[in-house]
């Protein structure tokens, strides 16, 4: 064994042995059966059993950024156990980073220059959003077919057509050519397809026709976006064998964590890579699979594969994770899946069960407490939840300050809400959202400054850029904190040219007072004397381009690496966008800041830093279920356990259904349905209105039971659900809360 | 000058033909220097004596020589590169050109337009663009209008330089084509836009590069008026760096090593960094067949001992060729190298920067002899290295384009200015950008900038207007300063004046410099804004002469765009002279053929060390002279071509460096994928190595 002192439990033991044999293995996880670990270790093992060449490497595929850098991190702490050096024989990628050094390494293949730009989410859905409303705008007959409105006046309809339906349009038709990318359609031949099919299908035509224009306007900027950077990848390995062989060499096994996950594009690029004969281990938890709606993942691809006959299927049950109480409630909510409960085919739960770990394992189960398990059945308002929640996480976390807890919200709004709360109260807080803390915190500092500069005869917004310079001073001691308001107070009643920029032979520096008796005018002076040279130098750089001039600031605002290689990403995305828009301004760069430091705008490559709970003990840490998988915290908070964000019934509202299109009609699910019957078969052309509309319900419904499994199991001890009646208070509790209620008060009255 | 016997030994034999060989580092050029300055101390008239190189940049070190000999009454001698040569003759004998109905051109009566890169593209994008949007041209590639336009004109270029029609570029490209068999249609689509340039380009006596190479080299140099006025002027021929050029100007040279009394030819042996501009190492076997004399220089004058020992081992990890045997240096590999690991790039370029400081500082190394180099050194780079070494007084030159004229400030203003001084081209006007053109106009602070155009500056579009300074209250007058409101009002009487009676473009940009030199102006001894106004007015004249039809906010437009982006080399040789640090991509470095006493590498982990520059539409190995029809561009030959690249790159950075190596590595790029080139796995092997010895 790799590491000292291990002992691996028998099932993990089964998993290791595989280093020996090689081939391929098809691994089922439960959660908190330490898969990342147990993947790890495999690594490790096989660095250590089997003799790579120099330029061999194992690589290891994961989902999000996080997940590579603990994969990272942890494999270097064991190689340096084994006294190799760390960072050498593994490669850790997301699929897009495998697909980034595949295409980059040979990007003429894939038509693309040297420098290819990557085009990110926003700046797509932007060049989407443009297109498909001049679509629209050309064929109004469309929005005219599909908007049904029994009864209001014109003005309401003329209001859905122009201004909610062309939303609806836009964000169906991003996920139409993502889907249409993953399933390897061009518009070239899609649009053959549409000219040879006899009928007219004016939903397919929009977004075929979008499809184009949004290809051709990626090509004139040089661009790719995320969906083609994978595509392309596939495409070069599959055109190109010898660039393929030379990877498989290069890589000879691969190790796939969150399978769950994978989409058909990522298991077709990963199995040129293996080849027939090649070291594949897929782990993942079909349980976990949460990325399936609105997006091209399916946990039905590993299901497949560990049921292939040359796949040797393993299973990892024993979680030392959670408490007994916990595991029967998750394994209850399989249970209740498997039996008829709810739609669809396939069910959204199955085996295995949560198995606690064996006597004897160095991690045991945390000890049974019935009492740890709250499931509040109280209807809260929307506000009410968030007060009740955060008191309770509050009073909680002060008596356990070396523990950890969470709060999980259904999404980045909702966690923002919580947020506020947490501040307000004082209680010590971090966040798991779409952008990071940092990220956002990054973005808010420049924006500030770049807000200020804007308007630079303003005392009061020079002052701004004085707390943003000495924005930490707030966190200072009462002496820091009353020097900072003094000065920010003296500035603001300052002529901001002639605090930076006096003439000769004036000093304006000379008749300040202080406004505050406890700071001395001298201390005042000082820093503004400071100050004023990186206001001087920040007003020069108005003369450079955007790009350049935040670069500048960055340089004098920022000291932690981490942020400061943030701006650097942030100038340069504002590079590319003024490069898409020469005639911006200032106050536009502004805008495109705000996205960020507003939560609305992910910059990829750089957040996901903060995920591991254990350095927020004593905080109370607010993230989306999403966000919470692969974490666990001692005390969860699964919060608006409603009907919206966990749907069953037909009278549910369902995300991705409108209610003023013909017969509610779920727009994105029709389109896909559409471009599946064609690209299949167009002869036949199975498709019939309405149906993938009520497929992708069933889908939904499923992810979003999964989601909640995923949010039971991240709790060591303490569960708390509660459910809100929303914001306009119409949601109910959901089926499946109260089906949970329903058993773990049975179970109570047993024990 | 001081020489070695070996070196003199080359450089007073002024008879008969000599090559010269030898790694980079061994003084080859310094003894063809010494030899053209031994030519004119010997009493050679200068107008006799040719040195050709493959480009500009090489022929710094020439110059210098000329300047300290002095060349006396023969003139100085013909500093020239092919292309230089080529456009000489072409303007000269034009009237023979357009006689010839062989040659194509349609109006005899018109005199040729030479046109830049920049307006050769304009030309091409006028070509493409409709054929893109009403034919679906390109359609299979993502690739930007500019970019499609430079490959395509690659490809023209290369024809010319190697010789071969431009028929054969589609055919050459497709059948090299191993990847998506759809995708071959586009090389039907480059070929066809490049026949169509070269017949507009005819029909309206346009020559780009390619057709000023094509026209001298497969014409005029058939012409025994041009070829003999070429040939009997020179008695005495240095060509540097053949590796360099291209079968063109082998072809020439060969000519004139046929006739001239003596010729030296020097040779790189490890070079060929400008295969994608068409040079051709392979191609110079001919000319060395011609000489009586080769000479081979092994010794390097360059690396001290740990570097040569880094370079030997780095060689041997990279899987280079053993070098030629000579004792095995002892010293340590670590004596020449220190690097740091850090995580993302902005900590490693302040690490690096501090380095720098250090050594200039704490061990009296002149900054001229410290080189920064990555493998491309983008922008944000470029920027972030300046910023962090001016903090430290580090002063630093680029030997890299400029930035765009976009993006250079002093371009900024003046094209912001042109906006304002003419209304009619209904601009929409933004403050933040005015108020900057005034801040570096009038040379004053930002918020008085500001003031003045937000009070100052009214109307929209074609209205808009420069108010009087007296029109502001007298508080704000006070406020902004009558000396500054002085300033302005000059300013305005100039625009206002201009905009009554406007000029072409580039003269409003002259008159606008030559206010804004005065003093207290901004341009007022700018060394910077003087080169990039230079620039942009030879640009703006360019684009007029050569497009006649296209207006003045044309060329504005395409400014912004990035369509022209008349990026110049700023001179890297005189700015040496004081004392700056070097900051350049790898192969310009290399280029310069200038050694250092250290180098800074960054980026070590960045994959771009290792690969070409890759182009969908133009291969530098397919459009070569040496390859052969039917031959397919598979991964094994990419991988080969990669691999001897980064051997030839390595070790021709280390040979050009004396004392040591600065490794800077960010775990991270800027956009935040992880870095693992194969150049670290060499390097690292090289560690290991150092460790287990």
């Amino acid at each position: 064994m790799v590491i000292k002192g291990f002992k691996p439990r028998p099932a993990q033991r089964d998993v290791l042995a595989y280093a020996q044999f090689g081939g391929f293995m098809g691994v089922s996880a439960v959660p908190g059966s330490g898969k990342t670990w147990t993947l790890s270790l495999l690594a490790a093992e096989i660095l250590s059993t089997v003799n790579l060449d120099d330029d061999q490497e194992v690589l290891i595929v994961t989902l999000v950024n996080s997940a590579v850098g603990n994969f990272s991190t942890r494999l270097a702490s064991f190689q340096e156990a084994m006294g190799r050096l760390p960072g050498v024989g593994y490669r850790v990628r997301t699929l897009h980073g495998l697909a980034n050094d595949i295409v980059r390494e040979r990007p003429a293949l894939a038509g693309l220059s040297e420098d290819f730009v990557i085009v990110d989410e926003p700046q797509a859905r932007d060049i989407v959003r443009q297109v498909t409303r001049t679509y629209l705008r050309m064929h109004p007959e469309l929005a005219d077919d599909l908007v049904q409105l029994d009864r209001g006046p014109e003005r309401h309809r003329q209001d859905l057509i122009h201004q909610k339906f062309p939303r609806v349009a836009e964000a169906a038709v991003f996920n139409f050519i993502t889907q249409a990318k993953d399933d390897g359609v061009m518009p070239a031949e899609l649009r053959h397809l549409l000219d040879g099919f006899p009928d007219p299908l004016p939903l397919l035509e929009m977004g075929c026709s979008v499809y184009q224009d949004y290809q051709r306007s990626l090509a004139y900027r040089g661009g790719v976006d995320f969906a083609d950077l994978i595509r392309l990848a596939d495409t070069v390995l599959q055109t190109d064998p010898a660039y393929c062989g030379r990877l498989r060499h290069r890589w000879p096994y691969i190790l796939e964590d969150e399978a769950q996950d994978s989409s058909a594009s990522q298991e077709r690029i990963l199995a040129r890579i293996v080849g027939e004969n090649g070291n594949w281990v897929r782990v993942g938890d079909p349980n976990q699979a949460i990325y399936e709606t609105f997006t091209t993942a399916n946990p039905r691809f590993l299901r497949e594969f560990i049921a292939r006959p040359d796949v040797v299927g393993a299973t990892l049950p024993n979680s030392g994770r959670c408490q007994p109480a916990v595991m029967s409630l998750a394994n209850h909510l399989i249970d209740w899946a498997r039996d008829g409960n709810l739609p669809g085919a396939d069910p959204a739960l199955d085996e295995p069960y949560i198995l606690p770990t064996p006597l004897n394992d160095p991690q045991q189960n945390p000890p049974e407490d019935e009492c740890a398990i709250r499931i509040v059945d109280r209807a809260y308002s929307a506000a009410t939840e968030i007060t009740d929640v955060v008191k309770s996480a509050g009073a909680w976390i002060a008596e356990h300050p070396d523990q950890t807890c969470a709060i999980l919200v259904p999404s980045n709004d909702r966690g923002g809400d919580y947020a506020t709360e947490l501040k307000k109260k004082g209680i010590p807080y971090s966040e798991l959202l779409r952008v990071s803390r940092t990220t956002r915190e990054t973005a808010g500092a420049l924006t500030h400054v770049l807000v200020a500069l804007a308007d630079p005869l303003n005392g009061r917004k020079t002052a701004q850029v004085y707390r943003v310079w000495r924005r930490d001073d707030r966190d200072g001691d009462e002496e820091t904190v009353a020097r900072y308001a003094a000065v920010s107070k003296v500035l603001a009643d300052m002529q901001p040219e002639a605090f930076a920029w006096a003439f000769a032979g004036d000093n304006p520096l000379d008749d300040i007072e202080s406004p505050d008796d406890r700071v001395p005018v001298r201390t005042i002076r000082d820093q503004l004397v400071g100050f004023r040279e990186v206001l001087r130098a920040w007003h020069q750089a108005m003369a450079l381009p955007y790009d350049q001039l935040l670069l500048t600031i960055s340089q004098d605002l920022f000291r932690d690496a981490g942020d400061l290689a943030l701006a650097y990403k942030l100038a340069q995305l504002l590079k590319q966008a003024v490069g898409l828009h020469p005639e911006w301004g200032i106050g536009d760069v502004v805008n495109e800041l705000r996205e960020v430091a507003k939560n609305n705008r992910k910059i990829v490559g750089f957040d996901d830093a903060e995920a591991d709970p254990e350095v927020h003990k004593g905080e109370v840490t607010v993230a989306t279920y999403h966000k919470a998988k692969g974490l666990e915290w001692d005390r969860v908070y699964l919060t608006d356990a409603n009907n919206y964000t966990f749907p069953a019934a037909s009278t549910d509202g369902f995300r991705g259904e409108t209610w003023y299109l013909r017969n509610r009609m779920n727009l994105q699910a029709e389109l896909l349905g559409q471009l599946k019957a064609l690209t299949e078969n167009p002869d036949l052309f199975l498709y019939s209105e309405g149906q993938p509309t009520l497929e992708a319900r069933w889908e939904v419904v499923a992810e979003k039971v999964r989601l909640l499994y995923v949010g039971i199991t991240r709790a060591r001890r303490d569960l708390i659900i509660t459910w809100s009646k929303g914001r306009f208070d119409k949601n109910k509790k959901a089926v499946v809360f109260e089906a949970l209620r329903g058993w773990w008060e049975d179970e109570e009255d047993y024990v | 000058m001081q020489l070695t016997d070996y070196q003199r030994d080359v450089a007073e034999r002024t008879s008969g033909m000599l090559s010269l060989t030898g790694i980079a580092g061994t003084g080859k050029t310094t003894a063809a220097a010494g030899r053209v300055r031994h030519l004119l101390q010997s009493g050679i008239p200068g107008q006799s004596v040719l040195v050709l190189v493959p480009h500009r940049g090489l022929g710094a070190v020439y110059q210098d020589v000329l300047q300290q000999t002095g060349w006396g009454a023969g003139g100085s001698p013909q500093l020239l590169t092919l292309a230089s040569l080529a456009r000489r003759m072409v303007d000269l004998f034009w009237p023979l050109v357009v006689d010839d109905s062989d040659c194509g051109f349609s109006d005899p009566a018109k005199r040729p337009t030479f046109l830049t890169l920049e307006t050769s593209q304009y030309y091409m994008a006028r070509i493409i663009e409709p054929l893109m949007v009403e034919q679906g041209y390109f359609d299979s590639v993502a690739v930007p209008l500019p970019r499609l336009c430079s490959q395509i004109l690659d490809n023209l270029n290369k024809a010319a330089v190697v010789g071969f029609g431009l028929e054969d570029i589609t055919p050459r490209l497709k059948s090299a084509w191993v990847g998506d068999q759809a995708q071959r249609r586009v090389y039907e689509d480059v070929g066809q836009a490049a026949m169509l340039f070269r017949a507009y380009c005819l029909e309206h006596n346009l020559l780009d590069y390619s057709l000023q190479i094509e026209t001298f080299v497969s014409y005029l140099w058939g012409e025994p008026l041009c070829r003999d006025m070429v040939l009997s002027s020179v008695s005495h021929c240095v060509a540097d760096a053949i590796e360099e050029d291209t079968p063109a100007a082998h072809t020439v040279l060969m000519e004139i090593m046929g006739t001239a009394e003596s010729a030296l030819i020097v040779q790189d042996t490890d070079g060929g960094y400008r295969r994608f501009l068409g040079a051709s190492p392979e191609d110079t076997t001919l000319l060395h067949d011609l000489c009586d004399k080769h000479v081979e220089f092994t010794q390097s004058l360059i690396m001290s001992p740990p570097i040569e020992t880094l370079c030997i081992n780095l060689g041997k990890s990279l899987g280079a060729e053993p070098l030629p045997a000579a004792p095995l240096p002892t010293t340590k590999v670590r004596d020449a190298l220190s690097y740091k690991l850090l995580p993302y790039q902005p900590a490693m370029v302040g690490w690096a920067a501090e380095q720098v400081a250090n050594l200039i500082r704490d061990e009296g190394v002149p900054p001229s002899q410290i080189a920064i180099l990555a493998p491309f050194l983008g922008d944000t780079l470029r920027f972030t290295l300046e910023t962090e070494l001016a903090k430290r007084d580090v002063r630093t030159r680029s030997l890299r384009p400029s930035r765009s004229l976009r993006d250079e400030p002093a371009s900024r203003t003046l094209l912001e200015l042109a906006a304002l001084a003419h209304p009619r081209w209904n601009l929409q006007p933004r403050l933040d950008r005015i108020a900057s053109a005034f801040l570096v106009a009038l040379n004053i602070d930002w918020p008085r900038a500001f003031l003045l155009a937000e009070r100052l500056v009214t109307g929209e579009g074609d209205s808009v207007q420069l108010l009087d300074f007296a029109e502001l209250p007298v508080h704000e007058q006070q406020r902004v300063s009558y000396v500054y409101g002085e300033r302005y009002e000059d300013l305005r009487t100039l625009l206002n004046g201009y905009a009554e009676h406007p000029q072409e473009l580039d003269v409003f940009f002259s008159l606008v410099f030559d206010q804004l030199v005065e003093p207290g102006f901004g341009f007022e001894r700018n060394a910077d804004a003087a080169r990039a106004v230079d620039a942009l007015i030879l640009s703006c004249r360019r684009f007029r002469q050569a497009v006649p039809e296209a207006s003045a906010q044309d060329y504005v437009e395409f400014v912004q765009q990035g369509v022209i982006s008349a990026r110049y080399y700023t001179d890297a040789g005189q700015s040496a002279a004081e004392g700056a640090v070097l900051l350049a991509p790898a192969y310009t470095f290399l280029l310069s053929n200038q050694p250092v006493d250290f180098l800074v590498l960054l980026e070590i982990g960045s994959p771009s060390w290792y690969r070409r520059l890759f182009q969908p539409l133009t291969h530098p190995y397919v459009l070569s002279r040496e390859w052969l029809p039917g031959q397919v561009w598979d991964d094994a030959k990419e991988v080969a071509y990669s691999n001897r690249a980064i051997q030839a790159l390595m070790l021709g950075l280390l040979r050009r460096c004396r004392q040591g190596v600065i490794l800077g590595l960010s775990q991270v790029d800027i956009q935040g994928y992880e870095q693992s080139g194969p150049l670290l796995s060499s390097i690292n092997r090289v560690l290991r190595w150092a460790a287990e010895s």
